[in-house]
């Protein structure tokens, strides 16, 4: 079992507010990130979970146990940090078994379990070696390793593939997924990088200055942004955001701005009723649009961006800016003027002032 | 939330012949008039260091040597004597005390400079209100002037003095420290104690700094207590650290001279005449340049053989 459960949790720094009244229920085995950017909390958060911050107020529990007096080391969690922390003066053996070795588990019984999880992760051949000699995949691997041979109820990871270039991230995302699904045991992972957390959580936290955002499975919370904060957070390149003004004209609602007209379907404006004449920001994913010569939004092309699989075009839109993703068979040249037709199903519409999500 | 362009842009026939200048520069003359210009603004950096470490160190140094093989009394002209002045050293019953002074006070004072240091050290890590006052207060003594220091302390072992005074409450008698031969080695050693404790502090504290929390953290999770976290953590972490507090606290230990020279003259009966000390004796008060300089010379291969050691023990403990 490793069912995390955290009751108005709140974390302050004197003056500073750094976790603010957070619950949020982590079922067993299930994988969720805590996503957002620097300073929102989530690191803190996590850090409360490991017991290495302090609660200003609120409870944690585990199984139905309160952790909030519980010293780290009873806690029955392990924790992959962001640099590793690996022991520089230690094998990978010792650092592997050291938290054994502290739990005073018997010699036989830890040479078995950190033999058993360097089979898992691959890295028999390297148990005699120091952390210094080590890649930096090879690093992360030890790490994780630490964590699996204590068997814990629940791995807290905080950003563990930040330090890795690109190439091995991706392929370390995997593994750390198929390791999930190997282990089954609940994980909490935080990162800012919006591309990690939804490929690998089965939930989504989206935190802001200390506030959880929305909670929902990565397409749930993608598709269905709950304010604008977690539209223009998630996704990339990010969903693009135009002052409109409400207009209502034959029955039909109407998204306008400068460059722009956009028509709702009657069953999509409900969240507009009674804002006619008022202004809003209107949202739309770049790849939520399609090239049309009736389509309602009229801009001038000015970078083109071939990524390979497809070409992204800066506009300009009234002045404003828009991005918008075409494929790649499309030939565009720069300063050519262009109109794009919205998805009327994928179409969003923010409160200016609260940012919330009107549809 | 768009990019801008246009008017700031670069248009590509300029990006094309910046690009020609940077690749011929790179090919040609440039690389190399770079190249050479900066080891020698390199050799320029240092070359006050040099000079400075040449005159002042390594010539007086060659000097000292030179000297030792020589009879030199400052007023008749050197006579080269061969060995002869290692000679009358080595049968100099008043030279092996002092290497025994020394050795004695360079580790009574370094051993418990270590430890105390340390202790210091891990005390002022800790967070504390008022813990920038406390840090100051600690490293006062340091920035005290040496010669102050002496006659302070000189006063305040005096048999009317602070210490007595302080031990008279506790009901023990008033002891003239710095004359007699069982305490006045103790009492010089209680100074450079006191003296070197804030300075290493510092040095400790500032290793113990350098060690990331994450390794206190995940020794934390891992179960480690307070103890364990520093045998298993700190220690091996500190490690260089604790070397080069040792290397440097040897040999600021043995180069001790001014409290002698100002509170003893390195007596009673010879018990605090240091190695320094009776150099400065030799040369100055009895005129034997030559005799003093082959002491220095002895002092030195000490000095050199016992920092030779310690840094084999460093690099032995994986520490470079």
């Amino acid at each position: 079992m490793g069912e995390v459960l955290l009751e108005d949790l709140t974390k302050d720094f004197g003056e500073v507010v750094a976790v603010k009244e957070v619950n949020l229920t982590i079922h067993d085995g299930e994988f969720v990130v805590l996503l957002g950017p620097s300073g929102c909390g989530k690191t803190t958060t996590l850090r409360m979970i490991a017991g290495l911050e302090e609660i200003t107020s609120g409870r944690i529990l585990l199984d139905g146990r309160v952790l909030n007096d519980v010293h780290p080391r009873d806690r029955d969690i392990a924790m992959v940090f962001q640099n590793y922390a690996l022991y520089p003066h230690m094998s990978v053996y010792k650092n592997m078994a050291f938290g054994l070795k502290m739990r005073k588990v018997d010699k036989g019984e830890i040479d078995r379990r950190v033999k058993s999880a360097a089979g898992i992760l691959g890295i028999e051949t390297l148990l005699g070696r120091y952390p210094g000699k080590l890649s930096g995949g090879q690093r992360q691997r030890v790490a994780l390793g630490r964590a699996i041979v204590r068997d814990p109820r629940v791995f807290l990871f905080d950003e563990p593939l930040s330090n890795l270039d690109a190439k091995l991230r991706v392929q370390t995302r995997v593994e750390l997924l198929k390791l999930h699904q190997h282990l089954a045991a609940t994980s909490v992972y935080v990162t800012h990088d919006q591309v990690e957390a939804m490929t690998m959580g089965d939930r989504i936290v989206v935190m802001h200055e200390g506030v959880i955002q929305q909670v929902g499975p990565p397409m749930e919370v993608y598709q269905n942004p709950a304010n604008q904060f977690v539209a223009g957070f998630i996704g990339s390149p990010a969903m693009n955001f135009l002052s409109a003004t409400v207009r209502a004209e034959e029955g039909r609602i109407f998204l306008e701005g400068a460059g722009f007209r956009v028509p709702l379907p009657a069953e999509r404006s409900g969240g507009l009723e009674g804002r006619e004449g008022g202004e809003v920001v209107f949202g739309i994913r770049p790849e939520d649009m399609r090239l049309d010569a009736e389509g309602g939004i009229d801009g001038t092309v000015e970078i083109i961006e071939p990524v390979g699989s497809d070409i992204f075009l800066d506009l300009s839109v009234g002045g404003a800016s828009l991005t918008a993703r075409v494929e790649s068979s499309v030939r565009m040249s720069q300063g050519e003027r262009v109109r794009l037709r919205p998805d009327p199903a994928r179409v969003h519409a923010f409160d200016p002032a609260t940012g919330a999500t009107l549809i | 939330m768009g990019r801008e362009i246009g008017a700031g842009r670069a248009s590509p026939s300029m990006i094309r012949r910046s690009a020609s200048l940077l690749r011929r520069w790179v090919a040609g003359g440039g690389k190399r008039s770079l190249h050479s210009h900066l080891r020698w603004a390199g050799f320029f950096f240092v070359l006050p260091a040099l000079i400075h470490l040449v005159i002042f160190k390594f010539y007086p140094m060659l000097q000292a040597l030179r000297l030792s093989f020589f009879r030199y009394d400052l007023m008749s002209p050197p006579v080269f004597t061969g060995l002869e002045n290692y000679k009358l050293l080595w049968e100099n019953p008043l030279f092996h005390q002092s290497f025994w002074v020394s050795v004695k006070y360079m580790f009574g004072v370094s051993i418990p400079e270590w430890f105390f240091a340390l202790g210091l050290a891990l005390l002022l890590n800790r967070r504390m209100p008022g813990r920038a006052v406390i840090r100051l207060a600690y490293f006062f003594p340091i920035a005290m002037s040496q010669i102050v220091v002496a006659m302070v302390w000189k006063f305040m072992y005096h048999p009317f003095g602070l210490v007595n005074t302080i031990l008279e409450t506790f009901g023990v008698g008033r002891i003239n420290w710095l004359s007699m031969e069982e305490s006045a080695l103790p009492a010089l050693i209680a100074i450079g104690i006191w003296r070197g404790i804030p300075l290493f502090g510092v040095i400790y504290l500032a290793g113990l700094q350098a060690i990331p929390k994450e390794y206190h953290e995940a020794a934390i999770i891992d179960g480690a207590g307070v103890f364990q976290r520093f045998f298993y953590v700190t220690v091996p972490l500190l490690l260089p650290t604790i070397m080069f507090v040792m290397v440097l606290s040897l040999l600021s230990a043995v180069k001790v001279f001014l409290n002698p020279l100002v509170m003893t003259e390195g007596g009673p009966n010879g018990t605090t005449r240091v190695l320094p000390y009776f150099i400065y004796e030799t040369g100055f008060a009895f005129f034997r340049m030559g005799e003093a300089a082959a002491a220095s010379m002895v002092l030195f291969v000490f000095l050199f053989g016992l920092t030779l050691i310690q840094l084999r023990l460093l690099r032995r403990g994986g520490v470079e």
